[in-house]
């Protein structure tokens, strides 16, 4: 072998966020990698739905809101993110344990790797989405500029939650099928397919408490609508938000040095 | 490391399910590690050997930081590197290029540097650039070896944890592996190896770790740790001494087997039994060492052969170890003997409970005649013929 160069070692911050970029392009890749149409197939199945739902409900219940497309649009592309997040990510510890292995890698990156992965799914299919609004709203208001803050707040609640979870399903491997049946209910429990107003009064209350039903609603609201949610609303939503993330991070950190047992 | 231990749970349920429904037995916590000091030096080279189970990959695991110690203290200094799980993280689809930027990345370069050092990690693997872009599905097991461990070498870890994979490839890339380790530790980096191949530790290794049920057995320079460690496989009993009724014996001594007898049904003394017969095998003991647990075991071959046709054990039998008492005896029962009748030996033995110290073992010295119509095959179940 030839003599090495010395070369400065990383800080562990750098490496870290390297390592992360690094490991979600590899996933990014191997998703999509033997596909011919490649990244195509990351936004088809929402488009897919988002296509079918809206002329479903369009026909069979006709007194949608003129913008139902877009709503649906947004919903539909929000909670596939959240729920393919929070799915994969609990999955992330059992199925990666290889990466667990590494001496080199800290515990975290493993669901982080597994949310953003997901996130680019997101991002992906986000000029559809965008395209979708500006002809079904007849354009997109100055607003919108807030839509981003809000990808950010939910990237941190997958997160939050994916990373307890994850925690669980190293316990117990009934974990991850929970989850999955928590968040098959869940698409219906959240004004995905409809917003609030098409709720009968008294059921609406029940959409307080979920905090996937106010992001949804605040990206309509900034990308559709053009208007910005209350000061109040958005502070709650903000923390609520990063206190999942705080949560579940510190219950991952604590549990994960042990991780390597159960697996 | 100070007074490390880790504890394993035994028996935990694992799932909803076993919780719910499970047996209600209670998970018992099971020592793989106690009471390990072990420091390691830059530039040192620790050999660590033992019996599998012995805790080798626990101690690596847990020098590592992969897992946390159950109690006492780890700390590092150092960068870790480790080939503990070779291929993380390989993808089948991807080029074997690409899986091996990955490896490097994870073993702790940055990816520029490490698509840097491509070229000097299909060099070291011995990969030309066409194969490199080969899919990784396409590679046989010892290529992926080979390449996984290139690109671990490519980095420079100051502390490199190689579990049990030196013995990678052909001997030629065995050689440039050991090379490259004898080079790393010029530079400073110290190495914890775990090998059952002893010759690479008299080589490589500085100091050497004997673990032995979860804790440092004996520890020291490699020549004397490793030959002690070789005698107690195979001539740390000392040489064969012959016994006064016929046959011979090795071991200690610690657990002495004073008489062997066979018997029928009736618990009567026998030197054959007919084919499908049931047949007892007594070890009478005697006990000249302080320990509390012991494993007998009891062989029967064809006399002229070395094949063991029945080798059971008080431990693989899942009857466990046998608590000792000054004097005792252990009776091994068989419900049926179904052997080709012929004559076989009886061998007997005891040994520590972890089985590395034969305590007592006999062999040529007793034999017992299977009697019955003359057949062939070694085992003669119960059976009959039908046609229709």
């Amino acid at each position: 072998m030839r003599p090495r160069e010395a070369e400065p070692r990383l800080a562990f911050e750098r490496r870290t966020a390297l390592l992360v970029g690094h490991l979600t392009a590899r996933e990014f890749r191997i998703r999509y990698h033997s596909a011919i149409l490649g990244w195509v197939w990351a936004i088809a199945p929402t488009m897919a739905r988002v296509l079918v739902l809206g002329v479903l409900f369009s026909s069979l219940l006709p007194n949608q809101s003129e913008v139902y497309v877009a709503e649906l649009a947004v919903g539909l592309l929000g909670w596939s993110w959240f729920s393919s997040g929070v799915s994969n990510a609990t999955r992330s510890a059992v199925d990666r344990r290889d990466l667990l292995a590494q001496p080199g890698v800290p515990r975290q990156v493993v669901p982080v790797v597994s949310v953003l992965t997901d996130a680019f799914d997101y991002l992906a299919a986000l000029p559809l989405l965008l395209v979708i609004v500006y002809i079904d709203a007849g354009g997109v208001s100055v607003e919108a500029l807030l839509f981003p803050f809000f990808l950010a707040l939910q990237g941190a609640l997958v997160l939050g939650v994916g990373m307890a979870a994850s925690v669980a399903d190293v316990r117990f491997r009934d974990a991850r099928l929970a989850v999955d049946l928590v968040l098959a209910l869940g698409f219906y429990a959240t004004p995905v397919f409809y917003t609030r107003e098409a709720l009968p009064a008294d059921l609406r209350y029940l959409l307080d408490w979920n905090p996937m039903a106010h992001l949804l609603e605040a990206q309509r609201d900034v990308l559709i609508y053009g208007t910005v949610p209350s000061a109040i609303s958005l502070g709650l939503l903000t923390v609520v938000c990063l206190a999942v993330l705080t949560a579940g991070w510190h219950l991952h950190r604590r549990k994960a040095a042990t991780f390597l047992d159960w697996l | 490391m100070e007074g490390v231990g880790k504890r394993y749970r035994r028996g935990a349920r694992s799932s909803l399910r076993a919780r719910f429904f499970g047996r209600t037995q209670a998970a018992q916590w099971v020592d793989v590690l106690h009471d390990v000091d072990l420091t390691v030096h830059p530039g040192d080279v620790v050999g660590v050997i033992g019996r599998n189970g012995g805790g080798k990959s626990t101690l690596l695991r847990v020098a590592a930081g992969l897992t946390e110690a159950s109690a006492g203290q780890v700390r590092r200094h150092a960068t870790v590197s480790g080939l503990l799980a070779l291929n993380a993280s390989a993808s089948a689809e991807l080029s074997a290029a690409d899986n091996a930027v990955t490896a490097a990345v994870l073993a702790g370069l940055s990816p520029r540097q490490a698509r840097a050092r491509l070229g000097q990690i299909a060099e070291f693997a011995e990969l030309d650039d066409a194969t490199m872009r080969e899919p990784f599905r396409t590679f046989s097991d010892g290529m992926r070896l080979r390449l996984a461990f290139a690109a671990a070498a490519v980095t420079e870890p100051e502390l490199l944890l190689v579990d049990e994979v030196l013995a990678v490839g052909d001997f030629a890339f065995q050689e440039k592996c050991l090379a490259h380790i004898e080079n790393l530790t010029r530079q400073g980096c110290s190495v914890l190896v775990a090998s059952h191949v002893l010759d690479h530790l008299r080589r490589l290794a500085t100091r050497v770790v004997w673990i032995r049920s979860g804790t440092i057995y004996h520890v020291g320079d490699p020549g004397k740790v490793l030959d002690t460690y070789e005698r107690s496989m195979d001539e740390y009993p000392g040489a064969p001494q012959s016994l006064s009724g016929g046959g011979f014996r090795k071991g200690d001594g610690g657990v002495r087997l004073t008489q062997v007898t066979c018997l029928d049904r009736n618990g009567v003394e026998v030197s054959s039994v007919a084919r499908g017969d049931a047949v007892s095998v007594r070890l009478e003991y005697e006990r000249h060492n302080a320990e509390g647990h012991a494993n007998f075991g009891v062989a029967l071959r064809r006399v002229g052969s070395d094949l063991a046709i029945i080798d059971l054990t008080t431990e693989g039998s899942g009857a466990g170890w046998t608590t000792l008492a000054d004097r005792g005896a252990v009776t091994l029962t068989l419900d049926r003997l179904d052997l080709e009748p012929d004559a076989y030996w009886v061998d007997t033995g005891s040994y520590s409970t972890d089985w590395v110290v034969p305590f007592d073992y006999h062999w040529d010295a007793l034999q017992l005649q299977v009697l019955g119509r003359p057949a062939s095959g070694p085992v003669q179940p119960p059976h009959r013929w039908s046609s229709s």
